[in-house]
C-alpha cells in the first residue's frame, strides 16, 4: 500500500518535472521563432461573411481583430508589403464590424494612412468611420487632411475640414483651416498648422514621434522656402542648389531633415519636398 | 393553478441552482473581472465599449449555457426517467408543469443574468477608479444599461421558449441542443444576410431566393433586433419607439411558441 503511494507521489514529481522542462523549452523555442513566421495574418473573409457569423458576438470579434491588428504595429519586425495588406484587411475587418470604434480609425490615420499605395483605401474606410461616428470631429479631420495631404485634392479637404469644425467640441483650427484650404493659401504653411494639429492631437507616443518627425521636415521645407525666396529677390532666379543659400549667407546652415535624407530641391521651381519613406 | 406552477418553478429553481452549470456560470463570471483588469488596458481607446462586448458577450454565453444544458436536459431527463409521470400523477397539469419549468428557468437566467451584470458593472468601477486606461463609456446610463440588458434577457427567454418547443417536440436531448443551436444561429444573421442580398453589392441573387428568406424570417426569431448594447457603448440615443416594439414583438414570440408548445405536450404519449 505504502509502496503503491510512494509510486504515485514519484510519479506526480516526475510528470510535474517534465512538464516544467517542456514548458520552458517550448516557451524558448517560441519566443525564437524566425521573423517570418511572425507575420501578421489575417483571414481571407469578406467583412460582410464575418458579421454574419459572429452573430451577437460581433463588437468582441471586431475588438479583437483591432486589437490583433494594433499588436502586429507594435512588433520589433520587418515589416513587408504583405503584412500591411494584414493590417488594412483586420482592420477593414474590425471596422466592418463597429463602425463605431475610434481605436480603428485612429490606427487607420497614424499607420497606414500614409503608406504609399494605400492612402485612398485607407481614406475610404476613415470615411465610413467618420461618417458613423458623428460626435466626433477627428476622424472627419483625418479624412480632411488626406485630402490635402496625400490625394491633393484641397476641394475635398476644405469641404471635410468644414464638416469637422461643424461637429462638437471640434478645435477651432478645422475651421480655419477649411477657409484656408478653400482659398487655396499655401501649400508649407497649411501643412505645418495640420501636422501640428495632429501632433498635438496624437495619444500614443509612438504615433507622437511620427507626427513630431513629420512637422519638423515640414517646418525644414518651410524654412529653404522662405530662404529660396529670399535668394530669388537678390539674386533675380532660384538657387542651382541648396547649398548656394549656406554660401550666399541667407542660411547659416541647412536645416537637418529627421528621415535621414537630403531634402529634394527643383531649381525650376524653387520647391522643396521630403521623402518621409 | 397558480399554484402548481409556483411550486413546479420554485422545484426549477432549486434544481438550478444546485446545478454544476450555474456554478461553474459564476466562477467564469469571476474570472472574467480577472479579464476586463488585464485584457482593458491593451486599448487605447473606447475601453468602456470594450468592457460592454465582454460583458454583453458573457451574458449571452452563460444565458446559451443555462437554456442548452440546464434548460433541455431537466426538461428531457424528466421525460426520459420517467420523473414527469409522477408529478403529473399529482394534481398538476400538463400545461402547468411546463409553464412551472419555464418560468424556474426564466428566474434561473435572470439570476446569472444580474450576477454577470452586477460583477461587470462592479469591476468596471474598480477598474476606472485604478487604471487610467480605463474609462467610462460616453454618456452613460443606467437606464440604457437596463434596456441593454432587459432586451438581451428577453432574446434569452425567446430561446428558452425554442428550447421548450424542441424539447417537448422530439424528447430528445441532442437533438433539441442541435435543433436550438441552429435557431439560434440564424436568429443572429438572418438579419444581416437579408441587408447584404438586398443591397445587391457583394451578392447578387434572385428574387425567389430573397422572398424565400424574408419567409423565413417570419418564422426565426429576429434576436439580432434585441442587441441595444451600441446605444449604451457610444452614448447613442435610444431609440424608445422602436424598443418597445422590439419588447412586443418577443414577448408575443414567446406566447405564440409557448401556445404550441403546450399543444404538442398536451398531445404526447408519456408512459
Amino acid at each position: 500500500m505504502a509502496a503503491k503511494k510512494a509510486l504515485k507521489i514519484i510519479l506526480w514529481i516526475l510528470l510535474l518535472v517534465c512538464y516544467g522542462i517542456s514548458f520552458s523549452k517550448l516557451h524558448d523555442l517560441r519566443g525564437n521563432l524566425p521573423p517570418e513566421t511572425k507575420r501578421a495574418q489575417a483571414l481571407a473573409i469578406d467583412p460582410t461573411l464575418l458579421k454574419v457569423i459572429s452573430g451577437p458576438f460581433q463588437g468582441l470579434v471586431g475588438d479583437y481583430l483591432s486589437l490583433k491588428a494594433s499588436i502586429f504595429m507594435g512588433g520589433a519586425f520587418e515589416v513587408t508589403e504583405e503584412d500591411w495588406e494584414a493590417v488594412y484587411t483586420l482592420l477593414k475587418q474590425s471596422l466592418y464590424l463597429d463602425p463605431f470604434f475610434f481605436q480603428n480609425g485612429y490606427y487607420i490615420q497614424g499607420l497606414l494612412s500614409w503608406r504609399k499605395g494605400m492612402h485612398e483605401k485607407a481614406n475610404d474606410l476613415l470615411k465610413y468611420h467618420a461618417e458613423h461616428r458623428y460626435w466626433d470631429w477627428e476622424p472627419m479631420f483625418y479624412v480632411g487632411f488626406n485630402c490635402f495631404y496625400y490625394l491633393k485634392d484641397n476641394q475635398s479637404a476644405a469641404m471635410y475640414m468644414k464638416q469637422a469644425s461643424e461637429r462638437p467640441n471640434a478645435q477651432p483650427i478645422a475651421a480655419s483651416l477649411a477657409a484656408r484650404l478653400s482659398h487655396k493659401a499655401g501649400h508649407s504653411l497649411t501643412a505645418i498648422a495640420l501636422l501640428k494639429t495632429m501632433y498635438e492631437g496624437a495619444k500614443e507616443e509612438r504615433l507622437k514621434e511620427y507626427y513630431g518627425k513629420r512637422l519638423e521636415a515640414q517646418l525644414g521645407a518651410h524654412q529653404l522656402e522662405q530662404a529660396i525666396d529670399q535668394f530669388k529677390k537678390l539674386e533675380g532666379s532660384y538657387p542651382a542648389d541648396l547649398s548656394e543659400l549656406v554660401a550666399g549667407g541667407i542660411l547659416e546652415e541647412l536645416p537637418s531633415n529627421p528621415f535621414n535624407a537630403p531634402y529634394d530641391y527643383d531649381p525650376d521651381s524653387g520647391k522643396v519636398t521630403f521623402d518621409e519613406f | 393553478m397558480a399554484s402548481s406552477i409556483r411550486l413546479v418553478a420554485a422545484i426549477t429553481i432549486k434544481e438550478g441552482l444546485r446545478n454544476r452549470a450555474m456554478q461553474g456560470i459564476l466562477a467564469i463570471a469571476l474570472l472574467l473581472c480577472l479579464i476586463y483588469i488585464t485584457v482593458i488596458p491593451m486599448f487605447a481607446f473606447d475601453t468602456g465599449k470594450v468592457v460592454i462586448d465582454l460583458g454583453f458577450a458573457f451574458i449571452t454565453l452563460s444565458g446559451l449555457a443555462i437554456v442548452i444544458f440546464l434548460g433541455i436536459a431537466l426538461l428531457t431527463a424528466d421525460m426520459h426517467q420517467k420523473t414527469v409521470c409522477m408529478i403529473l400523477s399529482r394534481p398538476i397539469s400538463r400545461a402547468d408543469y411546463v409553464i412551472g419549468k419555464y418560468c424556474g428557468l426564466a428566474v434561473t437566467v435572470l439570476l446569472a443574468v444580474l450576477m454577470i451584470t452586477g460583477l461587470t458593472v462592479l469591476t468596471s468601477w474598480i477598474g476606472i477608479q485604478l487604471i487610467p486606461e480605463m474609462k467610462a463609456p460616453r454618456n452613460f446610463s443606467w437606464s440604457v444599461l437596463a434596456v441593454g440588458v432587459s432586451f438581451q434577457y428577453i432574446s434569452l427567454l425567446m430561446l428558452m421558449a425554442v428550447a421548450f418547443f424542441f424539447a417537448c417536440l422530439t424528447i430528445s436531448e441532442y437533438l433539441s441542443m442541435l435543433f436550438t443551436m441552429g435557431v439560434f444561429a440564424i436568429g443572429n444573421s438572418l438579419e444581416t444576410i437579408i441587408e447584404v442580398i438586398q443591397a445587391g453589392q457583394e451578392v447578387r441573387l434572385g428574387p425567389a431566393y430573397l422572398g424565400i428568406l424574408k419567409a423565413i424570417s417570419w418564422i426565426f426569431p429576429n434576436f439580432s433586433a434585441f442587441d441595444f448594447k451600441v446605444y449604451l457603448a457610444y452614448g447613442l440615443p435610444m431609440p424608445w419607439h422602436q424598443a418597445l416594439w422590439t419588447a412586443g414583438y418577443g414577448v408575443v414570440y414567446i406566447g405564440l411558441l409557448a401556445m404550441a408548445t403546450l399543444w404538442i405536450f398536451q398531445r404526447k404519449e408519456i408512459t
